[in-house]
C-alpha cells in the first residue's frame, strides 16, 4: 500500500492521464499533455471511447471550468477566487496535473514569502567561493517552471505582501526573468503558465494592484449552488479521505451528510431551504470543505470513542465549532436556529439534543 | 409572375439584414406583410418623424378595452424595414393578415379549437420556430444560428430558400395541431396573395413569419374552402393608435410571441457587421465600465476578446455569442464577480432605449378608460385647469369613497395631478373620514398618461402591474411603506398582499432601526384604518407587524442612541416623539411598558445625548413611570456643575419639551432650575443665559407670565437674587437688549448683597 498520506493529483490519477492521453486527437498547445478538451474532460468527467470512466474533479459550473482552461490556452495567468473552502486549490492541483502532468512546480505564498522565492536565490557556499555563476543560482519553482515550459501554482496569492506580489508583473507581461548578476535572463518556454488561488474576503490579505491584477484572468468559483450538488461532494470527498486515512469506521450515513449540508447551507444563505423563515448569518463561512471536515471529524470520534457508526452526537460539537466563530453573535445566532428550526423539525430530535447537552 | 417567399424570424435582426438585402435585389412592385389588414393606415406613421421605435401599435376594442394586443417594433424589426423599404421606394404594400376586427371578435372556443392538448414545448416551437432550430443545433440563441446560417448559405436568397425548406420539414416532421386562429390567419393570407395576383402584380415579395410560409406557398388550390372560413367571421370594432415601447418591456413581452432576450444586443447585431460586433460590443462595454470607475482600459479589452475566442472555440463554436462575451467581461472586467458588471446587462443587453410618440397620437385605452372614471365620478372639471383647486372629501360616503380611491389610484400610478394637503392639520379620526386633495392639471400629464399606457389598459391593470415592478424592485422601507399606505386607499387588495409580504420580509431582516422607527407611525396609522371600516382591507398583518417590530426597536433604541452625534440626535428625537405617539396611539400596554423601559435605560446611559436624555426623563415623569423625586434627582444631577454647557442646553430643551406643565405644577422642579441659575459663576451665567432664552422663547408669553408669576409668590419669602434671575429672564425673553441690561443689573445686585 501506498505510504504517502496524501498522493498528488497526477499520481493518484495516473491511469485516467494515461487513457486520456491515449484517446486524445485533438490538437495541443505546445507542451501540453492533453487538449483542452481532454482537459475538460479530466475536470468534469466523462466517458472515453473505450469504455473508461472519467471521474469528475470538480463538481459545479461547467461553465467555470471552460474559462479557466479556455485562459490558460491564450497564455493568460489565470486568478482563481472565491471564499475559503471552494475547491480552488483542488482545481489547480488538477488543472496543472493535466496540462503539465505534474502539479510539483508550487508556491506557497504567505505573509514571509520572499522575492527570492517567486525569482531565484544563491547557493551562498557556491556564491562565495566562485562568485555569481550559473552554477551558484537556486532556481525557484517560477523559474523551472519558465525554463521547462510548465504551467506554475502559486497558492494565496493574496497573502503574499504586496511588493513581493509586483514582481510577478514582469514575468507575467514579459515572460522574462532578469538575472541582472549574471547580465542574463531565462526566457520563458511555450508551454509556461501560472494558475494562482486567492482569497479576497479573508482578514489579513493585500489585495492586488491593478497592474497585476490585469495580468490575471479571474475565475470566481462559488459555493455550490444546489442542496444535491454539495451533498455530492461532501460525499465523495469524504469517501476518498476515509479510505486513505485509513479509519475503522463505516461509511457516513447519506442522511447524516444531507442533514449537516442542510444546516450549513439554511445558516449561509440565511433562509431554511423551503424558504419560509428568514435567519440570521453567522460571521463563520461555513464552506463545504468545512462540511467535509466536520464529517470527517465526527467519523474519527465514531470509530476511536464509540462503535463506529457516525451519529449526531459525534458531528455536535463540530458543528458548534463550525458555526461559532465569534463567541457573542454567532452565539446567539446558533441558539435561535437550534430553537426554531432544529427543534421543529421531528426527525432531527438526536440531534437537538445532542447540540443542546453542549451549549 | 413571381412571388418571393421571405421567412423571417420575428425581431431577428439577422432576417432585417437579409431581408434589406433581398428587397434591394428583388426589387418588388408589390410587398404583402404579415400585419392585420385593417390597421394598414396606421403603417403610414412609420419613418415620419411621429413616431421613433421602439414603438408599438397598440389595436384595440374601444368598447371593452382589455380586448387588445401589442405589436412591438423596434428598429431593428424585419417588420419595420420591410414598411421603411416600401415608403422609400414608393413600392405598393399590403397588409395580409387576418383583420383584428375579426380576429377580437373570436371567441376563446373558436381560436384554440384544435389546440386542447397543446405542449409548452410545442407552443415554444411555433412561437419561435428558428430559435427552437437553433437550440436544436446547440445555439443558445437563435440569432447565431441565422448568423451561421448565412455565412453558409452566402446569399440571401439561398438563405430564404434554405428556410422555407426547413419549415417545411419541420411542419410536416412535428405535425404539431394548429390552432383554429392560426388556420384562420393563414386563409386570410391566401386569399390576399391570390387578390395581388389578380391585381396584376409582377414581382410579389411575401414577408412573414417563417413558420407560416409552408402554408402559404399552395395559395391558388385552396381558394373555395378559404372563402368559405372567412365568409362566416364576426366582427367588432377596433381603434389602433401608436404608443411609446421601451426596451425593457420589448425584453419582457411581445405581442408576436417571439420574445426577445436581448434588446441592446439586437440592435447592435443589426448595426454592426457581424465580424466588428465583438470588438464593437466589448469596447462599449468597457467604456460603460470606464464611466462607473471600473478599471476597463484598452488593454482589458484586447484580452477580453481573446478570451472570448479562445471560450467558442473550447465549445467548438465558430462564432463567439453573447454568453461567451458575457463570460469574458465578468472574467476580466469584473474580476470574476457578476455584480461590478451588472450595468453592461442594463445598458448592451436589455437596454433603456425608450421610444417616441408625439402627444397628438394618444387615443390609449387607458387615457379613455380615465375619462370614463372622471365622467362617472364627477371629476372631470379638475382636469385640464391649470389652476390650484381643493377638494374635501368626506370617505364615509360611499360615492366619496369610490372618488378617494380613484385619486389615489391616479397618485400611485404617478401622475402628480391630485396631491394630499399635507398642511391641512387635522385630529387622528379626522385624518381618516375626511381627505383633502389639491388637483393642479400640467400638459405633461398628457404625456404621463401616455407613457403610463405601458402599463396597461384600464387604470386598475396599469396601477397594478407600475407599482408590482416597483415593488420588485424597492428595497426601501420608507418607500414601500409610503406605497402601501396609499396603495390601501387605493383599495389595490392583490398589491397590498404583496407589498405586505415585502415589508414584513425587510422589517424580519432589516438592521436599520432607523427605518424600523420611521415607518411605525405610518403602520399604526394604517392598522387603525379597520377601527374604521372605511377601506375594506384586512390589516390584521399590519397589526402583527407592528407587535413584531415594537420590542425590537425598544431593545436597540439605547444602544443606537448612543452611536448618535448631536444632529443626528435630534433627528432621531423627532422620530422617537413620532414612534412614542403612535405607540401610545396603539395604545397596547405590553408595548408601552417596553418602550419606557427602554427610555429607563437611556437614561442610565451615559453617553447619549442631552436632548434624548432629558426628553426620556420628561417622558418618564409625564406618565408616572419615574415620581417626582427621582425626577428632581435626574434633574439636579444632570445640572451638575462642570458639566458641558451644550449637553445641559440640550437636556433642559428636551426636558421641557413643548410644554411647561411640568414646571407649572411642580414648584419643586422650578425651585430646582431657579437654584441652579443662582448657582452659576458669573462667566457662566452669561453663557447659559442666551441659550435658556432660546429654550424658553418657544413657550407663549401667557405661559411664561404663569411661570413668572409662581416664581414671584411663591418664592416671595426666600432671598431676592432667586426671583430676580429667572424673573428677569423670562420677563424679557423678547428683547436680548433688555436682557443684557436685566443681567448687569441683576449681577451688580448679586454682588452688592455680598
Amino acid at each position: 500500500m501506498n505510504q504517502v498520506l496524501r498522493p498528488t493529483a497526477e499520481v493518484q490519477y495516473a491511469e485516467e492521464l494515461d487513457a486520456l492521453k491515449k484517446a486524445d486527437h485533438n490538437p495541443k498547445p505546445a507542451r501540453w499533455e492533453l487538449s483542452p478538451a481532454a482537459v475538460l474532460c479530466y475536470l468534469l468527467g466523462g466517458k472515453l471511447p473505450n469504455g473508461m470512466i472519467i471521474e469528475p474533479k470538480y463538481i459545479g459550473n461547467k461553465r467555470l471550468i471552460e474559462i479557466a482552461v479556455a485562459t490558460l490556452a491564450t497564455d493568460r495567468a489565470l486568478l482563481l477566487m472565491g471564499v475559503p473552502g471552494t475547491a480552488k486549490s483542488w482545481v489547480s492541483e488538477h488543472i496543472t496535473a493535466a496540462i503539465s502532468g505534474s502539479s510539483a512546480l508550487l508556491i506557497q505564498g504567505t505573509a514571509g514569502t520572499s522575492e527570492e522565492q517567486i525569482r531565484y536565490s544563491w547557493n551562498y557556499a557556491r556564491l562565495l567561493a566562485d562568485g555569481p555563476s550559473p552554477d551558484a543560482l537556486v532556481p525557484s519553482p517560477m523559474m523551472k517552471g519558465m525554463q521547462e515550459g510548465k504551467m506554475v501554482r502559486i497558492e494565496e496569492l493574496t497573502r503574499i505582501p504586496a511588493d513581493v506580489q509586483d514582481s510577478l508583473i514582469t514575468i507575467l507581461s514579459e515572460k522574462i526573468l532578469p538575472i541582472p548578476e549574471l547580465n542574463a535572463q531565462v526566457q520563458a518556454q511555450r508551454g509556461f503558465n501560472v494558475i494562482a488561488t486567492a482569497n479576497d474576503r479573508d482578514k489579513g490579505v493585500n489585495d492586488l494592484s491593478a497592474a497585476l491584477k490585469r495580468r490575471f484572468n479571474t475565475v470566481v468559483l462559488p459555493l455550490p449552488a444546489s442542496l444535491e450538488e454539495e451533498v455530492t461532494i461532501v460525499q465523495t470527498r469524504v469517501d476518498k479521505i476515509g479510505i486513505s486515512l485509513n479509519l475503522p469506521a463505516e461509511k457516513p450515513a447519506i442522511e447524516e451528510i444531507r442533514r449537516l449540508v442542510t444546516i450549513f447551507r439554511e445558516l449561509r444563505e440565511g433562509k431554511t431551504i423551503d424558504g419560509k423563515t428568514k435567519l440570521k448569518q453567522p460571521s463563520s463561512t461555513l464552506s463545504t470543505a468545512e462540511a467535509i471536515s466536520v464529517i470527517n471529524q465526527g467519523q474519527a470520534l465514531a470509530a476511536y470513542f464509540s462503535d463506529g457508526r457516525l451519529k449526531a452526537a459525534d458531528l455536535a460539537a463540530g458543528i458548534i465549532g463550525a458555526v461559532i466563530k465569534d463567541p457573542v453573535q454567532d452565539k446567539t445566532i446558533w441558539g435561535e436556529y437550534l430553537e426554531t428550526v432544529i427543534k421543529e423539525r421531528g426527525e432531527w430530535k438526536d440531534l437537538y439534543r445532542a447540540c443542546r447537552d453542549l451549549r | 409572375m413571381n412571388i418571393h417567399y421571405l421567412g423571417i424570424r420575428h425581431h431577428g435582426p439577422g432576417s432585417a439584414r437579409n431581408l434589406i438585402d433581398a428587397l434591394n435585389s428583388i426589387k418588388p412592385d408589390a410587398v404583402l406583410l404579415e400585419m392585420p389588414a385593417d390597421v394598414r393606415d396606421a403603417l403610414e406613421a412609420i419613418g415620419t418623424k411621429a413616431i421613433q421605435p421602439p414603438v408599438a401599435l397598440l389595436i384595440y376594442n374601444p368598447d371593452s378595452p382589455t380586448q387588445a394586443s401589442f405589436y412591438p417594433f423596434a428598429e431593428f424589426s424585419p417588420e419595420w424595414q420591410a414598411v421603411l423599404y416600401c415608403k422609400k421606394n414608393l413600392v405598393h404594400l399590403r397588409c395580409f393578415d387576418l383583420p383584428k376586427s375579426n380576429w377580437l371578435a373570436l371567441s376563446a372556443e373558436e381560436s384554440i379549437a384544435t389546440t386542447e392538448n397543446v405542449e409548452k414545448e410545442a407552443l415554444q416551437i411555433r412561437q419561435d420556430p428558428l430559435g427552437y432550430i437553433g437550440s436544436l443545433a446547440g445555439y443558445e440563441d437563435g440569432e447565431r444560428w441565422w448568423d451561421n446560417l448565412i455565412e453558409k448559405q452566402g446569399s440571401h436568397e439561398q438563405t430564404f430558400r434554405a428556410i422555407q425548406e426547413v419549415m417545411t420539414a419541420l411542419r410536416t416532421e412535428l405535425a404539431l395541431p394548429e390552432s383554429g386562429e392560426t388556420l384562420l390567419r393563414e386563409a386570410k393570407m391566401r386569399q390576399t396573395i391570390r387578390e395581388a395576383a389578380k391585381d396584376l402584380y409582377e414581382n410579389i415579395v411575401v414577408v412573414c413569419g417563417a413558420w407560416h410560409i409552408p402554408a402559404l406557398t399552395d395559395y391558388a388550390k385552396t381558394e373555395k374552402e378559404d372563402e368559405k372560413q372567412l365568409k362566416k367571421l364576426k366582427k367588432v370594432k377596433v381603434e389602433f393608435t401608436w404608443i411609446p415601447w421601451t426596451y425593457e418591456r420589448l425584453a419582457t413581452s411581445s405581442g408576436y410571441g417571439a420574445g426577445v432576450i436581448s434588446p441592446a444586443w439586437y440592435e447592435i447585431l443589426f448595426k454592426v457587421k457581424r465580424e466588428k460586433v465583438l470588438t464593437q460590443w466589448m469596447t462599449r462595454a468597457a467604456r460603460l465600465l470606464r464611466a462607473q470607475g471600473i478599471d476597463a482600459s484598452a488593454a482589458h479589452v484586447i484580452e477580453a476578446v481573446r478570451l472570448t475566442y479562445a471560450l467558442a472555440a473550447i465549445r467548438g463554436q465558430n462564432l463567439p455569442g453573447l454568453e461567451e462575451m458575457l463570460e469574458a467581461a465578468t472574467s476580466i472586467f469584473g474580476g470574476g464577480y457578476p455584480e461590478p458588471i451588472q450595468i453592461i446587462h442594463k445598458e448592451l443587453i436589455v437596454g433603456n432605449k425608450m421610444g417616441g410618440v408625439s402627444a397628438t397620437q394618444n387615443n390609449s385605452p387607458l387615457k379613455r378608460d380615465f375619462e370614463l372614471h372622471l365622467k362617472k365620478l364627477k371629476l372631470s372639471k379638475y382636469w385640464g385647469r391649470q389652476e390650484k383647486q381643493e377638494l374635501e372629501l368626506d370617505v364615509r360616503n360611499p360615492v366619496n369613497l369610490e372618488k378617494n380611491r380613484f385619486l389615489y389610484r391616479i397618485k400611485l400610478l404617478g401622475i402628480k395631478w391630485a396631491d394630499k394637503n399635507k398642511y391641512a392639520k387635522k385630529s387622528q379620526n379626522a385624518r381618516i373620514t375626511y381627505e383633502l386633495w389639491v388637483f393642479k392639471w400640467k400638459p405633461e400629464m398628457e404625456i404621463a398618461m401616455l407613457e403610463a399606457g405601458v402599463w396597461g389598459n384600464t387604470i386598475l391593470e396599469a396601477v397594478t402591474n407600475k407599482n408590482a415592478n416597483l415593488i420588485r424592485s424597492s428595497d426601501s422601507l420608507e418607500a414601500l411603506t409610503a406605497i402601501f399606505k396609499d396603495s390601501l386607499k387605493a383599495d389595490l387588495p392583490e398589491l397590498n398582499k404583496t407589498l405586505l409580504r415585502k415589508i414584513r420580509n425587510l422589517a424580519t431582516a432589516s438592521k436599520d432601526i432607523f427605518a424600523l422607527i420611521s415607518i411605525l407611525p405610518e403602520l399604526v396609522e394604517i392598522s387603525r384604518y379597520t377601527a374604521t371600516d372605511l377601506h375594506k382591507t384586512d390589516v390584521s398583518i399590519v397589526r402583527d407587524l407592528i407587535d413584531e417590530i415594537i420590542p425590537r426597536l425598544c431593545i436597540s433604541l439605547p444602544y443606537l442612541c448612543s452611536m448618535l452625534d448631536s444632529e443626528a440626535s435630534t433627528d432621531m428625537w423627532n422620530r422617537m416623539r413620532e414612534a412614542y405617539q403612535a405607540i401610545r396611539t396603539y395604545n397596547h400596554q405590553a408595548h408601552l411598558k417596553d418602550f419606557h423601559d427602554a427610555l429607563s435605560k437611556i437614561i442610565a446611559f451615559n453617553n447619549i445625548d442631552g436632548l434624548i436624555v432629558g426628553g426620556s426623563v420628561r417622558i418618564l415623569s409625564d406618565f408616572g413611570i419615574n415620581d417626582i423625586e427621582k425626577t428632581r434627582q435626574l434633574l439636579s444631577y444632570s445640572l451638575s456643575l462642570g458639566i458641558d454647557t451644550q449637553y445641559v442646553m440640550r437636556w433642559l430643551d428636551g426636558f421641557l419639551m413643548d410644554s411647561v406643565t411640568i414646571l407649572l405644577f411642580n414648584p419643586d422642579i422650578l425651585t430646582i432650575i431657579d437654584n441652579w441659575l443662582i448657582s452659576l459663576k458669573e462667566t457662566l451665567f452669561m453663557e447659559y443665559v442666551a441659550l435658556i432664552r432660546r429654550v424658553f422663547s418657544r413657550f407663549s408669553v401667557p405661559e411664561r407670565q404663569k411661570i413668572l408669576n409662581l416664581l414671584m409668590t411663591e418664592k416671595r419669602t426666600q432671598e431676592a437674587p432667586t426671583r430676580t434671575a429667572s424673573a428677569e429672564i423670562l420677563l424679557n425673553a423678547e428683547n436680548v437688549a433688555s436682557i443684557q441690561k436685566a443681567f448687569t443689573e441683576w449681577i451688580d445686585f448679586i454682588y452688592l448683597k455680598n
